[in-house]
């Protein structure tokens, strides 16, 4: 596809199309303006099945597996899961499978500088980055999970009210001016969720009624229906508290059918993360889709922005590169040129793409970033995991991958001394804290304890982990026996996710590699991670003390495994471990990519201003969490949306 | 020809996993993920493997009246060294890890508190969803429900009914 340039030009250029390229796009176009997206992936596919052909083929079940380019190939002695070299790839992405060879950069996009520290518990103690994105029409938002939470007023003013990170620009009332947003974005994403339970649960951080997505308002959807796995945390968890603050459980709002509608009614494929296959959770395409039918919007694939070109203070033009085949060379390329530009391409690849654009006089250290702000405060929500067997059957692995949660410790005074976090309860048994279904099985047929069901294993508590104490350890099983204990096992597994907040640090960035590049001659991605504040590291002290008492509560046994000492040198270092406080952590990543080009209200600590229009080019925006100054304690995709539809306004105010 | 053998496969198989034969190879089959299993069965192993071990369960089947029943008693023998090598041993118990998992078991053993790791290489897009761990959860494949919305909400079939009748 060519692009044809309208009469009087494009008004606005926009690189991605992941939700909130999709929405700025879709909002402008409705109004009647000309849109570009440039977009590096592959389109959307005429149908979902070949990605999910990929997916049931894929040996690795991850987040990226279904969507190319291709994760998984042949086998070799170092490469055991065939691993793709990313120099031969256009659009590379750093995929979870990755983590684990993060020394490689054969075979891991991102490339990392030898270990800093010479102890675990050292804090300056360099890590592997926990998450992972898509560089596909639709982006990210095809392997989300469809959390559709706000965050609260408290987490736009950290530093006012904990003394810890930064606020957003304005603060508190920064939740007051999204709002509008918040709810226009429940209708985008098309949340199903009940009002009470979540009216209930704001009130308890002092949100009244009216602040919760503003004055009578309700969602798009009922809300979906709690599993059986949900129901012996509600019945069980009531009488606990954790730091004072008592514990409920609250049916999550998410992004998917709860009726049938213009998506399909969610047929509880526990599958949400990575591939729905019946879309009845929201993905970014389906905005996207509805963009291109304004008539307004045009879109570009396979075109990879490459540099942004400046002429004074404004934004001219940004240059692509386009190709045919993902492994093929270069088949051309060009200029798109519009009166305002948006960025809308994660927080891995917008920052890459401002630092690499710096042969503009005047900008030698990348666009926007007079501030030397871009690429900084790279965050996550670094993730705990807990799991363990219930007394009863749960039946895990049943609906979608989490119905509820345990939000009430998101806030309180606590958060001057150690993080917050959200408590997500799982519903797919061990299959990510363990790789289950497969481990447990393996263990049982060729006599392993990969999952300490097997063997001689005892828990933290001195609990004996072997599911069948009439069995000798390592038994190898077969028939009826296998089946039943195979199934004794699987539907009693649970799995708490603690989303732990983590605080901007300069120094964890997005740099460019000087030695590597991907096939199309673009630097890649060098990454410099750490978790060095104790309020960070207090947090997995407090999740991993709160899932034992939990279990307890429960009534379950607790499995979570406490993992061996890191090694930190040679091509097998550890990549997310760490020691604090005698006890050894593993982190995992959330998928959500957060900061390095936040807002701010000073042009000297921050890439853009609350508008989301860069300090240095005011025809330039940035969207997505690459804008959020705190991880705050939601998962960030409905704060995403409701910023990509408050900077369509903007623009459209801009635009006139 | 390992194909000849494909009624002693089930049998076999039966034994092996637990699942009643129309469960896992019914009459009306089609998807016919047998056939697929005993390819690969026979592919994975050394020459002539599969077909030995099929012959001494047809022996013993056959010694045993030919009829079905004894199925797990059959392959509890096998297993337990009648007639057949460590090396065939370890076969039979990748065949169920195939039939659960869907994929064809790779098994590292050390001395280890683990004892080691198995790693497995899927063999279709058919032979995940088919594999039997979803029906021994009570559940459907992840990423493929044949239920309806809300089903999560309320208890499942009892385990006989996965073990006994195609889902």
């Amino acid at each position: 596809m060519s692009i044809v340039t309208p009469p009087g030009g494009f008004d606005v250029v926009i690189v991605g199309s992941g939700i909130s390229g999709s929405i700025i796009a879709y909002q402008l176009g409705k109004a009647g303006k000309k849109v570009l997206i440039l977009e590096g992936g592959p389109p959307v596919p005429k149908s979902r099945e070949d990605y999910m052909q990929t997916f049931f083929t894929a040996d690795a079940k991850t987040p990226e597996s279904p969507y190319p380019p291709t994760t998984q190939g042949a086998s070799g002695t170092d490469n055991p899961l065939g691993q793709p070299d990313p120099a031969t790839l256009n659009t590379p992405r750093y995929t979870v499978l990755q983590i684990n060879a993060w020394q490689d950069p054969k075979q891991c996009y991102f490339v990392y500088g030898p270990q800093a520290a010479t102890s675990a518990s050292d804090p300056q103690m360099t890590f592997a980055f926990g998450s992972s994105y898509e560089r596909v029409a639709g982006g990210t938002t095809w392997h989300w999970l469809g959390t559709s939470l706000m965050h609260l007023p408290n987490d736009f003013q950290l530093k006012t009210k904990y003394g810890q990170g930064v606020d957003w620009p304005g603060g508190a009332n920064f939740y007051t001016q999204l709002l509008p947003y918040y709810r226009a974005a429940t209708e985008v994403i098309g949340v199903s969720s009940d009002r009470d339970p979540m009216v209930d649960l704001y009130k308890t951080f002092n949100v009244q009624p009216n602040g919760v997505y503003g004055p009578d308002y309700d969602f798009p959807m009922p809300g979906i229906v709690p599993s059986t796995n949900d129901a012996l945390y509600q019945q069980n968890v009531t009488a606990l508290k954790i730091d004072g603050i008592p514990l409920f459980v609250t049916p999550t709002p998410q992004g998917r059918n709860s009726r049938p509608g213009k998506r399909r009614q969610c047929a509880g494929n526990t599958n949400c993360i990575p591939i729905c296959p019946i879309q009845a959770k929201y993905d970014g395409t389906v905005t996207l889709a509805q963009a291109l039918q304004t008539g307004n919007v045009q879109i570009q694939y396979q075109s990879v922005a490459s540099n942004i070109r400046l002429k004074g203070n404004q934004v001219s033009g940004i240059d692509y590169l386009s190709y045919d085949t993902q492994t093929g060379p270069s088949t051309g390329g060009g200029t798109a040129v519009g009166k305002r530009y948006v960025l809308a391409a994660h927080a891995i690849e917008t920052p890459k793409l401002l630092l690499m654009s710096k042969g503009n006089p005047g900008y030698p250290n990348g666009v926007a970033n007079s501030s030397d702000q871009v690429g900084r405060n790279l965050m996550d929500h670094v993730m705990y995991l807990a799991w363990g067997l219930a007394k009863k059957p749960v039946y895990a692995y049943r609906g979608p991958l989490a119905t509820s949660g345990i939000e009430a410790a998101r806030d309180g005074a606590f958060r001057s001394q150690r993080a917050a976090y959200r408590i997500e309860i799982g519903n797919e048994g061990w299959n990510w804290a363990a790789n289950d279904p497969n481990t447990t099985l393996a263990d049982f047929v060729f006599g392993q304890n990969n999952s300490q069901l097997n063997g001689d294993s005892v828990n933290a508590q001195g609990t004996a982990l072997r599911f069948d104490p009439t069995l000798p350890a390592y038994s190898q099983l077969f028939g009826s026996k296998l089946a039943t204990t195979l199934n004794d096992v699987y539907i009693r597994q649970l799995r708490l996710g603690y989303l732990i907040e983590q605080v901007p640090d300069p120094d964890n960035r997005v740099t460019l590699s000087s030695q590597y590049k991907d096939r199309l001659g673009l630097p890649r991605p060098q990454v410099t991670y750490r978790i060095r504040e104790d309020y960070v590291r207090n947090a997995f002290v407090s999740a991993k003390q709160a899932s034992t008492q939990i279990f307890k509560a429960l009534g379950a046994t607790e499995y979570t495994r406490e993992p061996q000492n890191a090694q930190l040198s040679g091509p097998k270092a550890s990549a997310t471990t760490f020691r604090y406080q005698g006890q050894n952590f593993i982190f995992y990543g959330a998928g959500h990519i957060i900061g390095t080009y936040r807002m701010g209200s000073s042009p000297s600590d921050s890439v853009l201003n609350a508008r989301q229009q860069s300090w240095d080019h005011d025809n330039l925006y940035m969207v997505g969490s690459g804008v959020f100054p705190t991880t705050a304690t939601a998962n960030p995709t409905l704060t995403i949306a409701a910023l990509a539809l408050q900077a369509a306004d903007n623009l459209l105010h801009d635009l006139g | 020809m390992v194909f000849d053998y494909m009624d002693y496969f089930v049998s076999m198989s039966v034994g092996l996993t637990g699942f009643a034969s129309e469960a896992i190879a019914p009459e009306i089959d089609p998807v016919g993920i047998k056939a697929v299993y005993l390819q690969a069965f026979d592919e994975k192993l050394p020459d002539g493997m599969a077909e030995q071990i099929l012959q001494r369960y047809k022996a013993l089947f056959d010694a045993a009246g030919g009829k079905p029943g004894n199925e797990e008693q059959l392959v509890g023998q096998m297993l337990a060294g009648s007639g057949t090598s460590p090396a065939q041993i370890l076969a039979m118990r990748q065949l169920i890890f195939l039939w659960y998992a869907g994929a064809w078991p790779t098994v590292q053993y050390d001395n280890s508190p683990s004892r080691g790791q198995t790693f497995s290489s899927v063999i279709s897009a058919e032979s995940y969803t088919q594999g039997l761990v979803w029906r021994v959860m009570q559940s459907h494949p992840m990423g493929s429900s044949t239920y309806n919305y809300g089903y999560w909400a309320a208890d499942p079939p009892p385990l006989s009914a996965y073990l006994e009748n195609p889902v």
